[in-house]
């Protein structure tokens, strides 16, 4: 078990130092994929061989062994040499998550000193990938410790660092994570701040932080009744997102976001949403009974079912987006009401929709009418007259809606040319061993599409 | 001047309400909590005893300060103390939120103050972070608290009959005193609103009817016509106001333009691609 286990993470380091020879960050990514299983499957034995084997006679070696625990390292097995910064950094890594699996939070909590200090005596580009990722779990750590505050200091200098350095996987890990971090503390306002005065980097971060980023801004947005920004930001985010078992967690939380934005926009989302994933299903239960209560126009049953799930809401941080859909509820209760009556009096009106008084009623129906949200004029005598319901075709609705999927697709396209790696020319040369390259660049990008969500944020 | 006689001047100037007199106070006590670090709570474990006594004090030093700008009507320094007290607020050494009546009554005043400026992204921002940092009981039970979320929910369902009900009740009768002082604004903006909404849903009402509905009752009916004329720009037929219908022209021709616009766009697209 544990030769495997050492096997194993030799290979990654292997996979990790040829990148650092060769300049070429997706070997780090190869290794990154297999990070998640290797990572279940840690142990201090094991790692305990891999820093014996890997370090000099030194501090850092009693250091890393002690930190492991397994003080009985044979200390002298090999002669080994100053291993690369990233085979440094990489070892780092794992030592952290296997300190961070085992739960020992002040151990790490020490351990991450050290490691951040090691961090930023290298500048070299290809370690920026699993500078990132120490990052994450540095912050990570502390807010395992339900310790927000004081983190903050320490991301805000690294990010400056990282950003002087042009260290883009890095900036961009630490911008997600400042976000994260101003959300979990609700201060939405610095959040806004942050992201105001901040540029993130969004072609050249790796995909799976810029759709964190965008679903942090989707939250940020909804707060501050930008709906429409709110909703481009979130599904943005869920496209952009893996699809795979590991980022269930986000793909929920993205959901649940959506839907929500989706009725304060006045939409209904598509039923289809609900019942689309098995894996989403049943957390969404409660969104979908809000979501009826909303299509419905029913003011009773989105109470009830806003005090039943309340909870719920609470811990996905959209109780009061939730909230906020009461006046929804009336408006289309009395969109629903407009459609279906030519001509209706306020008083039936406010029996119908459970209103406080005919006057409020008067009231909230012009204010309906004004929003857009009924086609209607209300006369002296009290009385709701709906106007004809134009045909949608006749206007330029339709036009508008092809125009902006034209112009969707334009962008994906345009993404896409611009995402494209070129082969540089001196391979050329030697077809052979271009096709070789070729044979092994394929290997490597399929290992490469399923991304690496894969960390256990949600 | 030390800080203790000018701090006993302030609170005695404060409770006699002469704000303008406490107001002088103030510029040298801040300079005094500057230099004393007083003015931004940085604590850590180390910190005495004492020193949070002081920052408390402080807080309540802050506390008046934004009362007495706010019955002042300096609402850019309210703000300001607002910024420095929410830096004690958030901190649970200095402020017990359960027992702190203070800090419902500062925080209601700023949320109402946002709601008078039409800051509603900002309101809602502070709502977030008051609904979800405080003791869910406190946030429920505050009843200075729940007058400006109230206000705000009834706003924009378009409930606007609650809200004159808010205000017509006596003075004595809202939660606080301060209140008072906003709803000269709030007031005029829920009109300019409600005329909107008037406008754009009705064909004609008469004069009587738009009374009832902006609550002009304590207008003559002379001031009201000219009301109805210079401020909302209507135009009154023996006692009835007409509402031109919104004229749609122009509409057409820029849609011309904008075909030719998104085609053209499409075309160099294309050229791009092929």
């Amino acid at each position: 078990m544990t030769r495997t286990n050492t096997t194993e993470i030799t290979n990654s380091l292997v996979l990790v130092a040829k990148s650092a020879n060769s300049f070429d960050n997706r070997y780090v990514s190869k290794a990154f994929r297999d990070l998640g299983a290797l990572r279940r499957r840690l142990t201090a034995p094991a790692l305990a061989a891999v820093v014996a084997r890997t370090y000099p006679v030194g501090a850092t070696k009693t250091y890393l062994a002690a930190v492991v625990g397994e003080g009985d390292v044979d200390m002298e097995a090999e002669e080994a040499s100053e291993p690369l910064p990233e085979v440094d950094a990489y070892v780092h890594l794992l030592v952290q998550l296997y300190l961070l699996d085992t739960g020992a939070l002040a151990a790490l909590d020490a351990f991450n000193v050290h490691v951040v200090a090691q961090l930023r005596a290298h500048n070299r580009r290809t370690l920026d990938l699993i500078a990132a990722k120490i990052w994450f779990y540095v912050a990570r750590t502390y807010e395992l410790r339900r310790d927000f505050v004081s983190v903050r200091p320490a991301l805000q200098t690294a990010l400056r660092t990282a950003t002087l350095r042009h260290d883009d996987e890095t900036r961009a890990a630490l911008i997600t994570l400042l976000l994260r971090n101003y959300l979990l503390t609700h201060d939405v306002e610095q959040a806004a701040n942050l992201v105001g005065k901040l540029e993130f980097p969004e072609a050249l971060a790796s995909n799976a932080l810029v759709a964190r980023y965008f679903y942090y801004l989707a939250r940020i947005h909804a707060v501050q009744l930008d709906y429409s920004r709110a909703h481009e930001y979130v599904t943005a985010a869920m496209r952009k997102a893996p699809q795979s078992v590991q980022t269930v967690g986000f793909q929920q939380a993205a959901t649940k976001l959506n839907v929500v934005i989706e009725l304060l926009m006045g939409d209904i989302p598509e039923a289809r949403t609900f019942t689309a994933d098995a894996a989403l299903e049943r957390s969404l239960a409660p969104y979908l009974t809000v979501t009826r209560a909303v299509r419905l126009g029913d003011l009773q049953l989105f109470e009830e079912c806003v005090a039943q799930h309340a909870a719920t809401f609470q811990r996905d941080a959209t109780h009061n987006l939730v909230m906020r859909l009461r006046q929804n509820v009336i408006k289309t209760g009395i969109r629903i009401i407009s459609l279906s009556y030519s001509k209706i009096s306020l008083r039936d009106i406010c029996i119908k929709l459970q209103l406080d008084s005919e006057e409020s009623t008067e009231y909230i129906v012009a204010k309906a009418i004004r929003d857009g949200v009924i086609d209607a004029t209300i006369d002296v005598q009290g009385f709701m007259a709906s106007k004809e319901i134009v045909d949608v075709y006749a206007t330029t609705q339709p036009q508008a809606a092809f125009d902006a999927r034209i112009k969707f697709c334009n962008l994906v396209h345009n993404d896409m040319v611009k995402a494209m790696r070129y082969p540089t020319s001196t391979n050329r040369v030697d077809l052979k061993a271009h096709l070789e390259a070729s044979d092994k660049e394929s290997q490597l990008l399929k290992a490469l599409q399923d991304g690496d969500l894969d960390d256990g944020f949600f | 001047m030390s800080l203790e006689s000018l701090t006993a001047s302030l609170y005695k100037s404060y409770e006699a309400k002469k704000y303008e007199e406490a107001a002088a106070f103030l510029p040298a006590i801040k300079l005094h909590l500057i230099k004393h670090k007083l003015l931004v709570p940085l604590t850590n474990a180390d910190t005495t005893k004492n020193h949070y006594n002081d920052l408390r004090i402080s807080k309540k030093i802050l506390e008046i300060g934004a009362f007495i700008s706010i019955n002042l009507a300096e609402f850019a320094q309210f703000e300001q103390y607002f910024i420095y007290l929410k830096a004690f607020y958030g901190n649970a050494h200095i402020t017990n939120m359960n027992k702190d009546a203070q800090v419902g009554k500062i925080y209601s005043l700023y949320l109402l103050y946002l709601l008078s400026q039409g800051e509603f992204s900002k309101f809602h921002s502070e709502l977030e972070l008051v609904y979800n940092t405080w003791p869910a009981e406190v946030v429920a039970s505050d009843q200075f608290l729940r007058f400006p979320t109230n206000l705000e929910k009834n706003l924009m369902e378009g409930n606007y009959i609650k809200i004159w009900q808010l205000y017509a009740a006596d003075e004595r009768e809202l939660p606080l005193a301060e209140f008072k002082l906003f709803e000269r604004v709030l007031i005029d903006s829920l009109r300019s609103e409600i005329a909107t909404n008037i406008s754009k849903s009705y064909l004609s009402l008469p004069v009587v009817n738009i009374k009832e509905l902006l609550h002009l009752h304590d207008f003559s009916g002379a001031q009201i016509e000219t009301k109805i004329a210079e401020e909302y720009g209507w135009t009154l037929h023996n006692g009835v106001v007409h509402f031109a219908a919104e004229a749609e022209e122009g509409a057409e021709e820029s849609n011309h333009a904008r075909i030719i616009k998104n085609v053209l766009g499409y075309a160099s697209e294309i050229e791009t691609i092929v």
